[in-house]
């Protein structure tokens, strides 16, 4: 983002207990305090630069540039810098910014966070005249989640690998953004996201069940050219090399916690014999869908049925579901059997339900099997 | 690859026959969503929240035009008498997989036995059929609502299956009764 040109002057705000004062030269020391502490460094780029005393009067002179209004948030009684708060990218037309803050380790959960943001913000919309104040914080960091929806700024939206923490990894961030028309007050929290799921390894005697990896990719590719494969599981459609192996590296990605993918390998050869899929978990209705895959070379050796029998076992353990539903055209026999050896009973049978890889509708069987089966 | 599902993006309509207009629920239909919602016999098998505050019946009514336009949406309408503009039943065609859609409804304690619910979901059904291009609508029920099936087995529906512990009710989990209606099968 760039920032205008302009400088803005910074007053002294006073809100319940704190004052926000502008930057000092020799608040340096505290400045290095709060950068060399693992919270703060975690959550802010800017601070992590800071090792030394220079350092940290260069960063203390950064606050004082242009486009942005910056502070030190300090107790009212003992003058102690217990915080920062700023606004920052300020926009050439006077606008839209973005409101940052931190807390030292020994203040938090005081409500430091979420006055100096009200402080800050309360300035910004007033003798500032800013239209939009947008707050991004690292998904993994729900205190500023809850300091957002405090302060009166609605969740936007999350936006992928927005932010560095300094691990090497860019991380998904939270937009939440307050506007000057807004009544202020609490907000709604974020919809909550379903938990993501650990991937796990299963071993069920003769195969083997992990999340895919793109190694697998040639035999995939293989078993996703198979005829009897590509009609009876609609899936990616035709794939080179290079997208099976996306693929896989899709399947292996459980984060979205609304399905876990696995590939059934060979326990002694490693080969690729298939893969079985939980999906539409639903982790607050408990309840889920199974499909799976064969490879022409493993078929009539109960590859499937051990593998679904294995996986359901697993999701009603470690995901806590009821029930998972089981669905086949029914001129599929093999996966009827398959069905029937791996526990699901058969509970109806749907007509015209579901366009499969031929692009023709079928009549279906539903199959389920309960936690309690 | 499944084609693509015809109802996407597709904008609220209205529906009616010579007694009946079906219509986007508007504000002017909370008191009497509120009052229908109270009945115990509506409670019993449609998942609405219990206690039933005047507030729920807000929020279901602000959130239609939303609903209506997901991907995983509800296409909503408020059935009410063409005469007095009375909210009579509520029904929506609500999406399930490409091609399909399931249908529900409710209809308010003053306005049972007058075929009401027939006749309004027979209008959705053929709008589903002719201007969606559905086909195939599912209907499910908790094992034992007769009322619904009633009205379901009117329409052509089928009874295809019943599914242990499948329908999420209040905590709880019913056993369901499944059934499908295909083109050419609305009578």
């Amino acid at each position: 983002m760039t920032e205008g040109q302009r400088t803005y002057p910074v007053p002294e705000l006073e809100q319940e207990g704190l004052v926000l004062r502008p930057w000092r030269d020799d608040d340096a020391a505290a400045v290095r305090e709060m950068a060399q502490e693992p919270v703060s460094r975690q959550w802010s780029a800017s601070l992590r630069t800071v090792v030394t005393d220079e350092d940290a009067l260069a960063w203390i002179r950064r606050r004082r540039g242009g486009g942005r209004v910056d502070w030190a948030v300090c107790d009212v009684t003992t003058g102690d810098v217990v915080g920062r708060a700023g606004l920052h990218g300020i926009g050439d037309d006077g606008r839209n910014a973005e409101i940052g803050y931190a807390v030292v380790a020994g203040r938090r959960r005081a409500g430091v966070a979420s006055r100096a943001v009200a402080a800050a913000s309360a300035y910004a919309f007033g003798p500032l005249a800013l239209t939009r104040l947008s707050l991004i914080h690292a998904i993994g960091n729900p205190a500023s989640c809850a300091v957002a929806t405090r302060c009166g700024f609605a969740y936007e939206g999350t936006e992928r690998a927005a932010l560095d923490h300094g691990d090497g990894v860019l991380h998904d961030a939270h937009r939440h953004a307050r506007l000057a028309t807004d009544l202020g007050g609490r907000v709604a929290p974020p919809p909550q996201a379903p938990p993501a799921i650990e991937p796990v390894e299963i071993a069920a005697g003769r195969v083997q069940l992990r999340p895919p990896s793109p190694a697998d990719a040639e035999d995939a590719l293989l078993m996703l050219g198979d005829p009897g494969v590509a009609r009876w599981n609609p899936g990616p459609g035709t794939l080179d090399l290079d997208e099976a192996r996306a693929w896989c590296a899709r399947g292996a990605d459980w984060s979205s916690g609304t399905h876990a993918t696995f590939a059934v390998l060979d326990a002694t050869s490693g080969r690729l014999l298939g893969n079985v899929s939980l999906h539409r978990i639903d982790r607050a209705q408990r309840d889920a869908e199974i499909g799976y895959r064969v490879a022409p070379w493993a078929r009539g050796q109960n590859v499937a049925s051990g593998a679904v029998a294995a996986a359901s076992r697993w999701a009603f353990g470690a995901l806590d579901l009821v029930r998972i539903e089981l669905a086949h055209a029914i001129e599929n026999p093999a996966s009827c059997r398959v069905a029937e050896k791996a526990g699901f009973l058969l509970e109806g049978t749907l007509r015209q339900a579901f366009v499969y890889g031929d692009g023709q509708r079928y009549d279906e069987h539903l199959h389920a099997r309960l936690v309690t089966d | 690859m499944p084609p693509t599902d015809p109802t996407d993006r597709t904008d609220p309509v209205q529906l009616s026959d010579d007694r009946l207009l079906l219509r986007l629920p508007a504000q002017s239909d909370v008191e009497a969503i509120a009052l229908a919602c109270q009945d115990a016999a509506l409670q019993r098998w449609v998942p609405v929240p219990v206690p039933y505050e005047r507030d729920h019946a807000v929020d279901f009514v602000a959130s239609r035009p939303e609903r209506w336009a997901a991907e995983d949406g509800e296409m909503t309408l408020a059935v009410t008498d063409r005469t007095d503009g009375r909210l009579l039943a509520m029904v929506g065609l609500h999406a399930r997989d490409a091609g399909m859609r399931e249908i529900g409804f409710w209809t308010a304690p003053w306005a049972r036995g007058s075929g009401v619910m027939t006749a309004a979901a027979r209008l959705v059904c053929r709008w589903g059929f002719e201007d969606l291009g559905l086909a195939r609508i599912e209907w499910w029920a908790g094992v034992g609502n007769h009322a619904s099936w009633r009205v379901a087995e009117k329409l052509g529906f089928t009874r295809e299956g019943t599914c242990r512990s499948r329908l999420p009710h209040r905590g709880n989990r019913l056993d369901g009764w499944v059934a499908g209606l295909l083109p050419g099968e609305l009578r």
